[in-house]
């Protein structure tokens, strides 16, 4: 997928060989990159091998062997993964069946052949505005699971700042709501920091207190008395008579 | 040929000599295969197959220009969707002469000079040149 509005990346399903190079060559033309499929079989397989992401906007022919148009479309639709890509029906305008069914199939547009290059822009460039719009939409939505992912994440204590970056870069709403939450977070991770540090020192001074009562407690003893006449008569007896007391 | 729909043909080709020549090389073998496929699926008696040769064979010539072939090559599709064959065959002796006509008025507009990107195509093409 390319950043450029009015450029794309595209995949053109035709089984001729022909108009897979007149599509491939007016489109690299206008400045879009283009892979090319000669089937729905090939086109779903690299659909899926390259992942939606890597196409803006599939370029589909309806009659093809192996697997239509037909065939292809529903194939696409029921894919999570390429549900949402655009497909422009390319086709003869003799068969406006088709077309219609294409379209209800969930197909985004169709292109008339012979191919024409002005037509072929303004199409093309109409699938594309639709598709960044669509994908826009789509971060936005992902975006906002994040945020709300986020508040479950503080209420567990397993929230991390850094989940919250790419939605706090955004210049919206969502964003000064990330940015407010990562603030928010901050603080109540401070004040944490700052509480537990004050229990630290707390438990600190309580065992200093519970050891002096325990020293006091055990000087202020009868047995500790004993011992400290005990002692003290000791050490006269050692020193003899000329000791004082 | 249609004069503008060749126009927009060569428009499409962005006037690339190379690349126009390519893609006259293209249609010229891939047409005849196209009629090939289509003169065996009526021998095999095959609608389908028929009906898709004839549907390409339609497109990419529409897309070149070349109306006639174009034409001949809808009416048997249409025939082949609905099953009903009779007169096709009649119509593949006529496109086989379109197709030769609009190969010969291609081959003359086809750039001097450029050689075939492919030389299975050039094979078939370049007796055609000569005969010129």
């Amino acid at each position: 997928m390319t950043a450029d509005a009015g450029r794309g990346s595209l995949l053109v399903v035709d089984d001729s060989e022909l108009n897979r190079k007149l599509l491939r060559n007016a489109l690299e033309r206008q400045g879009h990159s283009v892979e090319t499929a000669a089937d729905g079989v090939a086109a779903l397989s690299t659909l899926r091998e390259r992942g939606a992401g890597a196409f803006d906007v599939v370029l589909l022919d309806i009659v093809m062997p192996r697997l239509d148009g037909f065939g292809t479309l529903p194939e696409m639709k029921a894919d999570r993964q390429l549900r949402h890509l655009p497909v422009i029906v390319i086709s003869t305008l003799d068969d406006l069946p088709s077309i219609v069914r294409c379209i209800e199939m969930g197909a985004t547009d169709f292109l008339p052949k012979p191919f024409n290059a002005s037509l072929l822009r303004a199409r093309l460039h109409t699938s594309l505005a639709d598709k960044r719009l669509r994908d826009l939409e789509l971060e936005y939505l992902e975006q906002v699971g994040r945020v709300v992912a986020a508040a479950g994440a503080v209420e567990d204590g397993t929230f991390e700042e850094a989940a919250l970056d790419a939605v706090a870069r955004r210049g919206d709403a969502l964003g000064q709501l990330a940015r407010t939450f990562q603030r928010m977070a901050r603080e109540v991770a401070k004040r944490e920091a700052r509480l537990r540090r004050q229990v630290d020192q707390l438990r600190i001074e309580i065992d200093e207190a519970r050891q002096a009562r325990t020293v006091a407690d055990i000087t202020g003893s009868e047995y500790f008395q004993q011992l400290r006449d005990k002692a003290q008569d000791l050490r006269r007896a050692l020193n003899g008579p000329s000791a004082g007391p | 040929m249609g004069r503008s729909t060749l126009a927009n043909f060569l428009a499409m080709t962005g006037d690339d000599p190379r690349f126009l020549a390519e893609v006259i090389d293209t249609f010229v073998s891939d047409a005849r295969t196209q009629l090939d496929t289509m003169n065996q699926a009526l021998s095999a008696g095959d609608v389908d197959v028929l009906r898709r040769a004839a549907h390409t064979l339609k497109s990419t010539s529409q897309n070149l220009g070349a109306a006639a072939l174009g034409r001949v090559s809808a009416e048997i599709e249409v025939m082949a969707r609905s099953r009903e064959i009779d007169g096709v065959a009649q119509r593949l002796a006529a496109a086989d002469a379109q197709l030769a006509a609009a190969t010969d008025e291609l081959l003359r507009r086809r750039p001097e000079g450029v050689p075939s990107h492919d030389r299975r195509r050039w094979a078939w093409v370049a007796p055609r040149r000569r005969r010129q």
